[in-house]
């Protein structure tokens, strides 16, 4: 699926797959980073949906092709295929709503089981705690305790953003991409 | 391989047969010596043959054909047709206009109305005669159909159709009702044209779908009724057939003593028989072929389809078994169509057709195939993927791997090919995705019109329940949401709630298996997420393969806590595992396992029980209080301060309990030191509000704590406190507990004749003062009588010499003079007291008491004032003036006010009295 192997001369194309429950602000994200754009409407995804952007990367063009999941109908819906071939993962929970912090686990184990990679422990994973902009008192989920989980899951990089606001959107999809990046280089070697 | 098996029936009969016919498990023979031999054959209970009838000399040459209708025997004997009775073998009678009859063929009775009579058909040279034969068997001549050439071989089609062979000429139908000829095949075309002759050896086989197979020598063409050549298909015999026919699903033709039966698809030869001097072969009683020699006879009974198929099976030979069940069951072309299907769900929408068993046999012998492909050929991929195509049960498929079958321990050595184990992962995944759509199928029943779906088994699918299921899957499937490979559920798996999960146990066991051999890093993922894994089988690979973290992630996904923690001995996981767990459902587990905590270090262990976010309730505290009270007064304290300080716990029994536990410490400490701590210095230090100091005793702290405590805390019962304290010591705590029942003269007491403590006294006092309240309002008169009071005899010597001076009871009287009734404390006095001392106390007294008459006559004033206002308004508003009419209405009840008493108020609005008091 992805454009791998030294014989393809066409741009390497990384798929990303969003993950996260229902609300925390996957679309929202992926919105801001491809379209630069941000509604207050909420409008669930049904099924998948994906945006593609090209991106460069240490001087490299690629194409990234992130897929936006339901947070409302977890992993039953889409088959193994869909997450056969996903060069990243991308985590994504709401500071203001520790539940959908305890859910991480879950949605990172599922998403092991179907795309079944070969090292599962090196997988690339991104967290990204969205809605940063809103109120300190309303964070249910503390920069440290993430970090302390992103660290036990094996050094994940985390973090904190709003799509919102955009704050930390760039930055989180860029280190997705290199990171995912780094990966394929690895598996080619 | 076999599919008829032979059955003679006429063995080495001492005439020559010249021609025979069976009917109804009768077997006619006609001899060549013109006697008539008639068998009864039964086939039950065994299989049984024996002469029932014979009729020499029964013709008047030899008889070269017979043929059976409406009861009747009809032969042509020496070139005329002769008709008998059935019965009785007598002749009826012979017709004399079918002389030169060469051949006769009755239309079979499947080809005709049940109503009409019987026809049959007479060559006699270049015509062929129709005969309808009626109930009483008296023949008349119906029909006389003119043909090219004297029909060697005649055979009906249909009521109206008659097909005939000419070996030169070659093979045409005639019609009865036009009376016109077709040509299906002319020997001067090609495909015949090598061995054109009159040796030339011809036959005509019916297949299905009114197709025909036609042969000239050892070439076969099939060609449509019309004579239209099905040019993708001949045929070759292996020699000239001297006869052919069709018995579902193959073709037979008797060459040269030997029948050589051919499979209609594929041409090849299925079975060959050798009949030594066999002359003619045709279909006879039940259908089943008969062989003739000039002395035996023998029939052919075909094996059982079922029984072939087996013995394809035995021989690996999946494809032929596959293909036998095809022809078998399915001669249209629609019908085989359906096969490509067999896996899909379509198929239930036209399936009325197709019987269950047909379709369970296909699925068996594929499976079979696949099984074979697997352990035989090792093509997994393929024997897995076909086996998923047929919706095998997942268990079959585990099966296929002796490591992992259900079936048990097996001798079969594990299947480790890599590829294999890969496919199956793969397989038991989508699997796994499958069942949990099942699985939530059946918890909502009332979403779905569950009911509405008949269990596959039992009733044949009607339009609408097809439909039904096509809605279930496409509910559950991503299809509709633009989402890549969907997953309809498998019609044959919507099975029920029970075998759901049976089956995703199956499947999430193996998967662990598979797992722990091929990719350990996804274990521990899989026993995380929502899993049905076998927990016996579970434990035993998870402990095997030493993945005892993976282990205990499953006992805690299981909710096996319980087993989780036995198998932890490390403090710090225990404490991770505690602190994971709900202290309300499983405090029974804490105050179990938190041993090892408590004892490498106690506020690790304390924090266990302190750092939760559940509402605990009550019931769980006390349980924990119980616990701690049998570990340690320390821990018990400890847990009861979390409780009152953090959770502002207002249970009274905390409170007395916190208390008890304190004074208990104090009166350990205090026996267990020789000198009494109690160092009256630091006692004031006691009621100061101010942080104690660093250098303070541990004891010393305790007690303020506790006088802290019992000086804030409103939860307490000091009425059953009072008598846990002791007498003698900790006084200062207990005045604290009897200022909170009022019982001041004791407190006031204790404070100066045991603890000559006039300072504590006093603000004891000044605490409890209350002028509303009447024991509480005269203490400070109760304290300066215990000042100027006789001296107890209980007091001790040490304090009688710390009589308090006059100058501090005379400053006292000043500072709070004005809280005592002034006689009162006059009258207290000592005579012998200087009246210029008490100046200052009297003068006090005094001013408040004047303060305090003028005050109230103050207020007596600002009192009348206002009465006087108020008079003032009521006069103004009676004095205001109404006038009546007509026309005024009453506000409440809207009716005239007329002659009525009324009422008036301020804003002009008039009611009657009787509706304001309403
Ligand atoms: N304040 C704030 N609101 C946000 C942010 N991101 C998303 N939202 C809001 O949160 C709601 C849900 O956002 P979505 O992006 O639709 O959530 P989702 O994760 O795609 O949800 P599903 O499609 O149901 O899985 C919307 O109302 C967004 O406007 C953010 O960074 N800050
Ligand atoms: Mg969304």
């Amino acid at each position: 699926m992805s454009g791998r192997g030294a014989n393809s001369r066409r741009r390497p194309m990384l798929k990303v797959i969003i993950l996260g429950d229902s609300g925390v602000g996957k679309t929202s994200l992926m919105n801001q980073y491809v379209n630069r754009k941000f509604t207050n409407q909420y409008k669930a995804t049904i099924g998948a949906d994906f945006l593609t952007k090209d991106v460069e990367i240490d001087g490299k063009n690629v194409t990234t092709q992130i897929w936006d999941t339901a947070g409302q109908e977890r992993f039953q819906s889409l088959g193994v295929a869909f997450y056969r071939g996903a060069d990243c993962c991308v985590l994504v929970f709401d500071v203001n709503n520790s539940k959908s912090f305890d859910q991480l686990d879950s949605w990172r184990d599922e998403f092991l089981l179907q795309a079944s990679p070969r090292d599962p422990d090196n997988f690339p994973f991104v967290v990204l705690g969205n809605k940063v902009d809103l109120e300190e008192s309303r964070r249910q989920v503390s920069q440290k305790r993430a970090l302390a989980w992103c660290q036990q899951k094996g050094k994940i990089p985390y973090f904190e953003t709003s799509a919102k606001e955009a704050i930390n959107v760039d930055m989180a999809f860029q280190t997705m991409a290199k990171n995912a990046l780094d990966q394929e280089a690895d598996v080619e070697l | 391989m076999d599919v008829v098996v032979v059955q003679c029936l006429i063995e080495a009969l001492p005439m020559a047969i010249s021609t025979s016919v069976s009917y109804d498990g009768r077997l006619l023979i006609a001899t060549t010596s013109q006697s008539l031999l008639k068998y009864a054959l039964s086939d039950s209970p065994s299989f049984d043959i024996r002469l029932a009838d014979s009729r020499k000399d029964f013709a008047k040459k030899n008889v070269e054909s017979m043929a059976v209708a409406s009861g009747f025997l009809l032969a042509v004997d020496g070139g005329v047709v002769a008709s008998f009775s059935l019965d009785s073998l007598t002749l009826r009678e012979y017709i004399p206009a079918t002389k030169g009859a060469s051949l006769l063929a009755v239309c079979p009775a499947e080809s005709r109305e049940a109503s009409e009579n019987s026809l049959v058909a007479i060559v006699v040279k270049k015509r062929i005669l129709i005969y309808s034969i009626s109930l009483d068997g008296s023949m008349r001549c119906v029909k006389e159909l003119a043909t090219p050439e004297r029909a060697h071989i005649l055979v009906w089609l249909n009521a109206n159709t008659i097909a005939c062979a000419h070996p030169k000429r070659g093979y045409f139908t005639v019609a009865l009702d036009s009376n016109s000829t077709t040509d299906l095949f002319k020997f001067n075309n090609s495909l015949f044209s090598a061995a054109t002759g009159a040796s030339a050896k011809i036959g005509i086989a019916i297949l299905p779908k009114g197709q025909l197979l036609l042969t000239r020598n050892n070439s076969g063409v099939f060609v449509n009724s019309d004579g239209s050549p099905l040019i993708e298909r001949d045929l070759e015999w292996s020699g000239p057939p001297d006869s052919i026919t069709y018995s579902s699903p193959y073709v037979m033709a008797l060459i040269a003593g030997a029948v050589e039966v051919r499979s209609l698809t594929t041409g090849g030869v299925v079975q060959r028989i050798d009949f030594p001097g066999a002359l003619s072969m045709s279909v006879g009683g039940e259908s089943l072929i008969h062989i003739a020699s000039s002395n035996c006879i023998w029939r052919l009974l075909p094996v059982s389809f079922e029984d072939q198929i087996e013995h394809l099976i035995a021989s690996n030979q999946f494809n032929e078994a596959q293909r036998l069940i095809e022809e078998l069951e399915f001669s249209s072309e629609d019908e085989k169509v359906l096969f490509g299907w067999i896996s899909s769900l379509h198929v239930f929408q036209t399936k009325k057709k197709i019987e269950r068993g047909q379709i369970s046999n296909i699925i068996r012998v594929r499976g079979l195939y696949a099984h074979h492909m697997f352990t035989v050929e090792r093509k997994y991929e393929e024997a897995i993927s076909l086996l998923s195509e047929l919706r095998a049960s997942p268990i079959d498929i585990v099966n296929l791997f002796p490591q992992f079958s259900l079936l048990g321990p097996s001798s079969d050595p594990p299947v480790t090919d890599k590829t294999a184990l890969a496919t199956l992962k793969d397989y038991l995944l989508s699997q796994r995705q499958i069942l949990s759509k099942l699985r939530r199928l059946h918890q909502r029943p009332n979403n779905l019109p569950w009911n509405q779906i008949p269990p596959p088994s039992t009733s044949p699918l009607t339009g609408t329940t097809a439909a039904t299921i096509a809605a279930v899957s496409s509910l559950f499937s991503g299809s509709d949401h633009g989402v890549p490979d969907s997953i309809p559920i498998p019609e044959n798996m919507i099975a029920n709630a029970d075998d759901a999960l049976f089956l995703s146990s199956v499947v999430d066991t193996t998967l662990l298996k598979v797992y722990l051999l091929v990719n350990e890093g996804l274990v521990g993922s899989l026993v995380r997420v929502e899993n049905f894994c076998d927990i016996q089988e579970a434990e035993n690979a998870l402990k095997q393969s030493r993945k005892y973290r993976e282990l205990i992630d499953f006992y805690y996904g299981k909710g096996l806590h319980r087993k989780a923690l036995e198998n932890l001995d490390e403090p710090d996981a225990i404490m991770q595992y505690l602190h994971r767990l709900n202290i309300v459902a499983h405090v029974d587990l804490f105050l179990e396992f938190s041993e090892p905590i408590f004892n490498r270090n106690v506020e690790e262990g304390l924090n266990i029980f302190t750092e939760r976010y559940e509402d605990v309730p009550l019931k769980t505290h006390l349980r924990i209080i119980d616990f701690f009270e049998r570990k340690s007064a320390q821990l018990e304290t400890r847990y009861l301060e979390y409780l009152i300080g953090n959770l502002d716990s207002e249970r009274p029994e905390f409170h007395d309990r916190i208390v008890l536990l304190y004074l208990q410490r104090l009166v350990e400490q205090l026996t267990r030191s020789e000198s009494p701590v109690d160092a009256t210095e630091s006692v004031e230090m006691l009621f100061v509000d101010a942080e104690a100091e660093a250098s303070s005793s541990d004891f010393l702290l305790l007690r303020k704590k506790l006088v802290l405590f019992l000086e804030n805390s409103k939860f307490y019962r000091p009425e059953r406190l009072i008598s846990l304290f002791p007498d003698d010591v900790l006084l200062e705590e207990k005045v604290v507990v009897l200022g909170r029942l009022k019982m001041h003269r004791e407190s006031l007491f204790i404070c100066i004749e045991k603890l000559a403590n006039f300072n504590l006294a006093k603000r004891y006092c000044e605490m409890h003062y209350d002028p509303k309240d009447p024991t509480s309002s005269h203490i400070f008169v109760d304290l300066l009588s215990l000042l100027l009071g006789p001296r107890t005899p209980t007091t001790s010597a040490a304090q009688k010499d710390q009589i308090i001076p006059m100058s501090d009871i005379i400053q006292y009287l000043i500072r709070y003079g004005t809280f005592m009734h002034g006689t009162a404390a006059l009258s207290m006095l000592p005579d012998s007291l200087p009246l210029a001392c008490l100046v200052p106390f009297m003068e006090k007294t005094l001013q408040t008491g004047q303060f305090s008459s003028r005050s109230g006559m103050l207020a007596v004033n600002l009192a009348k004032m206002e009465h006087m206002h108020i008079q003032d308004a009521l006069i103004q508003s009676q004095s205001a003036l109404v006038t009546l009419d007509e026309e005024k209405l009453c506000a409440r009840c809207s009716k005239r006010i007329g002659n009525s008493v009324f009422a008036c108020y301020s804003e002009k609005l008039l009611v009657h009295v009787f509706c304001m008091s309403k």
